[in-house]
């Protein structure tokens, strides 16, 4: 297991992270987007889509057993711009984690926010 | 100990009556009643008694908006678990209390048959209270303590010379008051409360609250006036060194309000000597 | 859940004596709640719903919010609403803090409150393309320029 992004994860695959609904709220139209709040772990989880599909499985496998939060997608590249590193740490029944490491400044968790889009909204 | 700050006036008879030092830091959740005991037994040579109390509100000073008419005061704990408790550890001649609770320390000097010590004594006791209950936390693994918040008060317990009622004639108690009574209007009590923003070097970094208010002396049933001044604000860092200067500030600033605000009549009732 | 002299938190008995100051201050109090603003008691719901929240609530390893920084947040809603600003959401941040955020009109205001005086303020007004973020600390004056821009 790499401790450092070792670029193992291309740019262009996509980090799926999972949404609490606490952590969803209205924007100035009254629309529901997930707040930044949701993306302030120094050592951010997220499953690597690719991975899975890789595996056999897809973003469905990431909300098995979270009935009730909801799933995003980031490209790789969107951390990695803000400084971040992606680092592939598979654990225990889930080949496909990773960690999205260092700090997340408002800014940085808010430039994470605006590029994540919904795979899955509940 | 900490010595005297030279020029502060000072008065041989203060009416002190109550001298409370609080230091306030970020949540012990880990110390849970049953590690109380603990505790106590570090601290029952001079607290042989120990009591239950409801817990003291935690208070934040800011600054830089309008200011509020009261802060809110919520107590989570009581609205999402089992009530949190906080302890009295009295010295057997009730003179002095140490409370704690997961939030707070609190020194308090009470006037019993003794004479007020001044303050630098009961800091003194103070950073007793704090070096027993550092050793205890770091013991039991029960977390560090980061200070966000140093409180001193000062309650005053007036009379008047030759016996007076002080309720009706508190013009000879506060320096800035006027007679309100007149004819067939006479002053029965007052009621008074101020807030002041206390800066250093030009910025915003303390409050001083000050309330008086008619009460009874119970012993006597005499009446008096009771003058409370507090000042609270965030030290300038989370360590205890921080925590304990501001509490020195605030009994400086405390000394200067209070002989500002009391009539020279009354400091030479009380016996001033830096004039 | 207002209380009058903010001095009174921590006296013992002052030497026996006994005040009268205590119709007053009851007074206060009603009067205080029966003019509370409609947000308090909605974010005050909310916020304790959060605080009931297990450790690895957000599926990972979020831990539970704090009460402190919980406390902390009421305390710079109560010194910075006004009348016209509208009810923040409360969020649960996936550190152990919780962030009041408003996306109003052209304002992005997030308060992010790791721990009493702890955290990040930022604001944005996409007319302008003003951006702003600070260290939370004692001074809120930061706040006023966003809050009134959404008050009015």
């Amino acid at each position: 297991m790499s401790e450092t992004d070792d670029g193992s994860i291309k740019n262009e695959w996509s980090l799926l992270r999972r949404i609490h609904p606490a952590q969803i709220v209205p924007d100035n139209t009254g629309e529901p987007r997930v707040s930044s709040a949701a993306f302030k772990d120094v050592s951010m989880s997220v499953d690597v889509e690719e991975m899975l599909i890789a595996n056999g499985i897809d973003w469905n496998f990431s909300l098995k057993q979270h009935p009730v939060h909801s799933l995003m997608r980031l490209l790789a590249a969107v951390p990695r711009s803000l400084q971040q590193a992606v680092v592939a740490v598979p654990i225990d029944g889930n080949p496909a984690h990773a960690e999205v490491r260092g700090d997340k400044t408002n800014a940085v968790a808010r430039s994470l926010s605006k590029a994540a889009e919904w795979v899955h909204r509940r | 100990m900490t010595s005297r700050p030279p020029r502060l006036p000072s008065f041989d008879r203060p009416p002190v009556t109550e001298v409370v030092l609080s230091l306030q830091f970020g949540m012990l959740g880990a110390m849970t009643s049953p590690y109380i005991g603990y505790l106590w037994a570090r601290f029952r040579d001079r607290y042989p008694k120990v009591t239950e109390q409801l817990p003291v509100d935690a208070f934040f000073e800011t600054f830089g908006t309008p200011p509020i008419a009261q802060q809110p005061t919520i107590r989570f704990e009581q609205l999402t678990g089992p009530p949190t408790i906080r302890y009295w550890f009295e010295s057997a001649d009730e003179t002095s209390l140490c409370q704690v609770q997961q939030d707070r320390l609190i020194h308090n000097w009470r006037k019993r048959d003794s004479e007020y010590p001044r303050y630098e004594a009961v800091r003194a006791e103070l950073v007793k209270d704090l070096e027993t209950f550092e050793e205890f936390l770091q013991s039991e693994k029960l977390g560090a303590l980061n200070f966000n918040q140093s409180e001193i008060s000062y309650i005053n317990t007036i009379d008047l010379p030759g016996g007076d009622d002080p309720h009706g004639a508190i013009e000879q108690v506060i320096s800035t008051w006027s007679r309100l009574d007149g004819v067939d209007r006479d002053l029965e009590d007052v009621v008074f409360r101020a807030r002041f923003l206390m800066s250093k070097d030009g910025v915003p970094n303390a409050r001083l609250h000050v309330n008086l208010t008619p009460a009874i002396r119970t012993t006597t049933m005499a009446h008096v006036v009771q003058l409370e001044m507090t000042y609270r604000g965030k030290p300038e860092a989370e360590d205890r060194a921080s925590a304990l200067k501001l509490l020195d500030e605030g009994r400086a600033a405390i000394v200067v309000a209070f002989a500002d605000m009391t009539t020279p009549e009354m400091h030479d009732h009380w016996g001033r000597t830096d004039v | 859940m207002f209380r009058d002299g903010a001095a009174r938190a921590i006296t013992g008995d002052a030497g026996g004596s006994v005040d009268f100051g205590s119709g007053l201050s009851n007074f206060r109090r009603s009067h205080s709640a029966a003019i509370q603003p409609k947000w308090q008691a909605s974010v005050l719901m909310k916020v304790t719903e959060l605080l009931s929240l297990r450790p690895g609530w957000d599926s990972y390893s979020a831990p539970v919010l704090k009460h402190d920084a919980a406390m902390f947040a009421m305390i710079v809603l109560q010194n910075v609403m006004k009348p016209g600003t509208p009810e923040p959401s409360v969020v649960p941040s996936s550190t152990g803090g919780v962030q009041l955020e408003w996306h109003v009109k052209d304002i992005d205001l997030e308060i992010h409150v790791l721990a009493p005086y702890q955290g990040e303020i930022w604001w944005c007004d996409r007319a302008t393309g003003h951006e702003s973020s600070v260290q939370l600390s004692k001074d809120l004056s930061v706040l006023s320029e966003p809050i009134n821009k959404m008050s009015a």
